[in-house]
This record gives C-alpha cells, structure tokens and sequence, in this order.
C-alpha cells in the first residue's frame, strides 16, 4: 500500500515537474495558440537548424497553416529588415541559398505593426513534394529576431498570404 | 638478411595499415547514382529507395522515408503530435556509414547520426525505428489520423500541413 501511495507521489512530481518545464512562446497572440518547443516533442526537430524553437499550434485555423514553424536567431543585430538581413535569416534556416535544392523565388520587404518585415517564398521543384512552398515571415519582434514558417502542401494564393500576414500581425 | 627483413617488416606494417584504413573508410552518398553504386555496402536497413522506417511507441509515433527526388536523395518525416500531424522534409546533402553510424548531413547543414541496430532497425536521437513496409507505413499514419479524428471528431485531411503518404 505505502509503495502505491509512494509511486503516485513519484508520478504526480514529476507529471508537475514536466508540466513547469514546458516552454512557452516567445511571444503572445490575440489567437489561441499552443506552442510545442523542440525539447518538448521528440523528433520535431529531426530536419531543423538550432536557431530552430518549436512549433505554433494555431487551435481555431484548419489545414496547412495551423502548425507554424518558429525560429528565434542569435546573433543576428536588431537593424531595419532588408533583404541581406532577410536572406540572412533565411540561410540559417535553409542552408546556403545558393547550393540547396529549395529555391527562394521572391523575397517582399512590407511594414507591418513590427516595422520593415520580410515576406519569402521558397519553392521545391521536387514533383512528389509534400511540402510543394514554405512562406516566411521575418522580422524583428520586440527587437528579437524571429522568422515563422509556414509549410504549404499546394502553391498558396492570394487568400493564403493575406492570412499569413495577419496572423503576424496578432503577434506581441 | 636484416635489411630483407626490415624491408618485409615493413611491407607488413604498411599492408595492415593500410587494409585498417580501408575497413575504417565511410561510404559516402550524395545522390541516387552513388546510392544505387553504393547500396550494397550500405547497411541493409537502408540498401533500397524507397526506405522506410516507423516507430510506434510511448515517446513518440513517427514515419520517416528515404527516397529519390530526381537525382537527389530526400527524406520525409511524419511525426504524430498530440492533435495533428507535423510533416517536414529535407534534402539529404550526404549520408555516410562508418561501419556503426549512419551520419546523415541536410542540406540545411542539421546533422545526427543513426545508429544502425542489425538489419531491420535504426535508432534516431534515441527513439528506435523499425524497417517499414509500405502498408505498414500507411498503417501507421492511418493510426494516427484515426487519433485526430477520434479526438477532433473531423477527419484531419492534411491537418497540420502538407498531406500525408
């Protein structure tokens, strides 16, 4: 009886422990979300960089952009974004731009509410791809480097990129 | 006669040196021309395209695949994440197997290694992969669309990016 009673204390410890040790988002939303850090989901970052943070579960958005990748970058300097800062961003996500299969076919500087942002489409040519465009936004969130990416199973439209900008938007 | 036997000597030490270092050399491949050259001395787990590999455990529910886009190697993941399926993909810039360890290199420049564990499977940041067939790799993430649904109660589609199978 006392081992039964031992082991719900151990399972409740460490159920607590786990539960403080979930980090949270680096940054708040006017939408519901969740976020999964990468320590805390084994394998999610099985493909990504270390500038790689964890996942953003958007809990009222259905399909292809309701898990949205977040990357939080050190040692890249709070300046204006501009496109060198943008591709800078985006090699330590993607690799050498250059070399890699993936191809940034555009690259958009917009203001939004965090000043100068950048808005980047990164196509694979590969025919079976799963994951056909990534669309990034890029920015500087109170003063912290951050890129969100968003996996695309088709060629986003119009409607898409309007609703990835606005879920930038939401961010504080 | 001494020089003759420094000389053999010699000769020895430099053949078992040498044969060491061809046992210890990494077959490396880059793309689908080296891994069809290669396959042979590669780890069975991993000698045909397209591989796959499952996991269905307490940690964690996964699907990763190897497979030829165009002339490069490719590799999928499928992760069950409380809720939804979390899909990424990535050019394999080089794999290289030492013998032990699978090292694989994106082209994103993330490496890991994968430790082969006999013929049917490998183990990845620690979570052991078992050799898949396509149905029970198709098995594994009906497994998991059926959670979705059962949790969700709608069909999860391409929930959470990027279509599966």
């Amino acid at each position: 009886m006392l081992k039964v009673i031992a082991l719900g204390i151990f399972l409740c410890f460490n159920i607590t422990a786990l539960a403080k040790n979930l980090t949270s988002a680096p940054f708040t939303s006017s939408e519901m979300i969740d976020f999964t850090a990468k320590g805390d989901q084994k394998l999610l970052d099985f493909a990504k960089t270390d500038d790689f943070s964890g996942v953003v579960t958007r809990n009222h958005e259905v399909g292809d952009k309701k898990l949205v990748d977040v990357y939080e970058f050190k040692n890249i300097e709070a300046v204006p974004m501009n496109e060198a800062v943008c591709k800078k961003m985006l090699t330590r996500i993607f690799g050498d731009l250059d070399k890699i299969s993936l191809k940034v076919s555009h690259i958009d500087i917009y203001t939004s509410h965090t000043g100068k942002t950048c808005d980047a489409k990164i196509d694979d040519a590969d025919k079976e791809a799963k994951i056909p465009e990534r669309r990034v936004i890029a920015g500087f969130l109170n003063a912290k480097p951050l890129a969100l990416v968003f996996r695309l199973s088709k060629k986003s439209n119009n409607s898409d990129q309007e609703s990835i900008h606005k879920f930038w938007d939401t961010l504080r | 006669m001494n020089k003759c036997k420094f000389l053999s000597g010699s000769l020895l030490l430099g053949g078992v040196l040498l044969s060491t270092k061809l046992l210890a050399a990494d077959v490396c491949v880059s793309n689908t021309a080296e891994f069809a050259a290669q396959a042979k001395n590669l780890p069975s787990v991993v000698q045909q395209l397209p591989t796959m590999l499952t996991t269905d455990g307490f940690l964690v529910t996964a699907g990763l695949k190897i497979r030829a886009a165009g002339d490069k190697l490719k590799m999928e993941g499928y992760v069950w994440k409380p809720g939804d399926i979390y899909t990424d993909d990535a050019y394999i810039k080089q794999a290289c197997f030492d013998g032990v360890n699978f090292n694989v290199t994106l082209e994103n420049g993330k490496s890991y290694a994968a430790k082969i564990k006999g013929d049917k499977s490998v183990s990845i940041q620690g979570i052991t992969f078992e050799k898949s067939s396509d149905a029970k790799f198709a098995g594994i993430i009906e497994k998991v669309k059926g959670a979705i649904e059962k949790k969700t109660g709608v069909g999860s589609g391409s929930s959470g990016n990027a279509g599966v199978n």
